[in-house]
């Protein structure tokens, strides 16, 4: 079990997250929140890179900055930009950071040509990743997180450069690990968090909107989101008067997807759809 | 009869004091030697063969020095203050450049985040290789010693020898305390930048004292001004192995 407690973190005048109580329990926490809000800082801090400048953070009841390498031997971390060493092959790469990591040498042979397998890279495990594209570069990222058997894997926009079939890949290969361990992850990609996630943690002006799981967070816009087709003429004027989530062209007609408080001004062609994750998002962010 | 059974808490502070003190507690040392025994050299200096290369060519130039000045024509014997003075300040410049090199390729890499939550993370890297190119700078510092004997420039050479490995521990010293007291490489950075500058202005205005220390002091305080420089470094060395602090070398 992972307790942040009251931690606050402040980069000069600057707050970054103010008094921040989270805990994250086995299953797979979203992180969601516009860029800017916080998410890295909070990250950086359950890794240790940064250290809070009030508050503490506990794993199992100690605090993560004394445990010093029997935490860092529980984690697996993906920065947002992922650094590798252009001339090294995956297996290379993983055998170097196996090594730092303190894994017996056989035993990482067997886990880098297993992982390289999971993420599809397996037929190219000997070639340079200087060649690699960016998709790769992040599937060689992801197979690091996951070398140390970590349990806490904390992974930041570890789908951004995944083409579809790649996300699909990285979330059955998440659902499969999480199931007993603690998986947290921010992306943008609201879709991948919605698939995944058991519970979505949303940052707003550097504090915790809200920690709570998919379903009653889309609840909380029952009855708020609509959708109807506008003449082509009127659309702009429309779009200027309502919270338009999405905005489709057909042919002579317009159609939006908005959100709405109340009927008051609704109109009479609109119908309640229901709400997902990114209609959630676009409404609580509206102001960002 | 009623037991009181133990409280969770009670339980927990009982199982940390018998670990606490039932398990031995490992040195900063024995922790080094264990790191090396798990990575090997390979994995400690991975990456670091154009830093090493830099160094190389700097005290092959400093070599390559000495000998023209022992073979220069037409000029007399080299001042032997001038020689020790000279021998003070560039004594350090391979540890100098392999630290200073390392930290910065370390600080623009950009596996650093990674490397950093890993078991053996980059500040226990850097603590390694500090002290491996320490001890590698004593043996340069040696062979410095004994080419200036070869080539007749000067005959002392345990007082060289020792001159070399002051230079040496003072800018070692002053350079993990910068690392330990200030924030990121650019402390560091500024005091290895100030070396050379600050022996000179040592060398310009203070010639006597600077020469006096150098060159007239007994061979035994040398050692031991040598001596507790070392100590020093070595208990900075562990300190600084063992310190949490955010963003070292960043």
């Amino acid at each position: 079990m992972l307790t942040v407690q009251n931690v606050t973190k402040r980069f000069g005048s600057f707050t970054a997250l103010e008094d921040i109580n989270l805990e994250f329990g086995k299953g797979v926490y979203g992180l969601l929140a516009p860029n800017g809000a916080g998410k890295t800082t909070l990250m950086k801090m359950i890794v240790t890179l940064l250290f809070p400048t009030k508050g503490r953070i506990l794993c199992d009841g100690k605090e993560i900055l004394s445990m010093g390498e029997s935490y860092r031997e529980k984690i697996g971390y993906l920065p947002q930009k992922f650094g590798y060493y252009r001339n090294d092959s995956p297996r290379q790469y993983l055998r170097y950071l196996g090594a730092l990591k303190g894994l017996e040498r056989r035993a990482a042979e067997v886990r880098i040509d297993g992982l390289l397998e999971k993420v599809g890279l397996a037929d190219v495990k000997d070639k340079k990743m200087k060649k690699f594209s960016g998709g790769m570069v992040q599937r060689v990222g992801i197979a690091q997180a996951l070398l140390g058997n970590p349990e806490i894997l904390v992974l930041d926009e570890p789908t951004a450069g995944l083409d579809p079939k790649e996300r699909a890949r990285f979330r059955n290969l998440i659902s499969e690990f999480s199931k007993d361990r603690t998986v947290i992850l921010s992306t943008h990609i609201v879709s991948d968090i919605e698939s995944v996630a058991n519970r979505i943690v949303m940052l707003k002006d550097h504090s915790v909107y809200c920690d709570t799981d998919c379903s009653s967070l889309c609840g909380m816009m029952g009855g708020k989101v609509f959708e109807c087709s506008v003449p082509q003429k009127d659309a702009d004027s429309f779009e200027m008067s309502h919270l338009v989530i999405s905005r489709r062209e057909e042919t002579g007609q317009t159609h939006f997807r908005f959100a709405q408080d109340g009927e008051k001004g609704l109109p009479p062609q609109a119908k309640p759809v229901q709400p997902d994750l990114e209609d959630v998002f676009l409404y609580i962010y509206r102001e960002d | 009869m009623k037991i009181e059974y133990p409280t969770p808490e009670e339980q927990h502070n009982s199982i940390e004091r018998i670990v606490k003190y039932g398990l031995p507690q490992r040195s900063a040392f024995a922790e080094l030697k264990e790191m090396f025994r798990s990575l090997g050299p390979r994995v400690i200096f991975y990456g670091q063969g154009d830093v090493m290369f830099i160094a190389a060519m700097a005290v092959a130039f400093i070599a390559y020095y000495l000998v023209q000045l022992a073979f220069q024509p037409g000029v007399g014997k080299v001042a032997p203050e001038y020689l020790y003075s000279f021998l003070f300040t560039v004594s350090p410049t391979m540890y100098l450049l392999l630290c200073l090199l390392g930290f910065w390729k370390e600080k623009l890499s950009t596996v650093y985040d990674i490397k950093m939550t890993c078991k053996y993370n980059v500040c226990h890297l850097a603590v390694f290789r500090m002290l491996a190119f320490s001890c590698a700078n004593i043996v340069v510092n040696m062979l410095t010693a004994g080419l200036c004997c070869l080539l007749h420039l000067e005959s002392d050479f345990w007082r060289m020898f020792m001159v070399s490995a002051c230079g040496l521990f003072l800018l070692s010293v002053l350079l993990i305390y910068s690392l330990l007291f200030g924030r990121g490489i650019i402390p560091p950075t500024v005091v290895s930048a100030a070396w050379v500058p600050a022996n000179l202005l040592c060398n310009a205005l203070a010639k006597g004292t600077y020469w006096h220390f150098l060159r007239v002091v007994p061979l035994p305080l040398h050692i031991a001004v040598t001596a507790a420089l070392a100590c020093l470094y070595i208990f900075s060395l562990k300190w600084l192995f063992l310190r949490k602090k955010e963003k070292v070398l960043c």
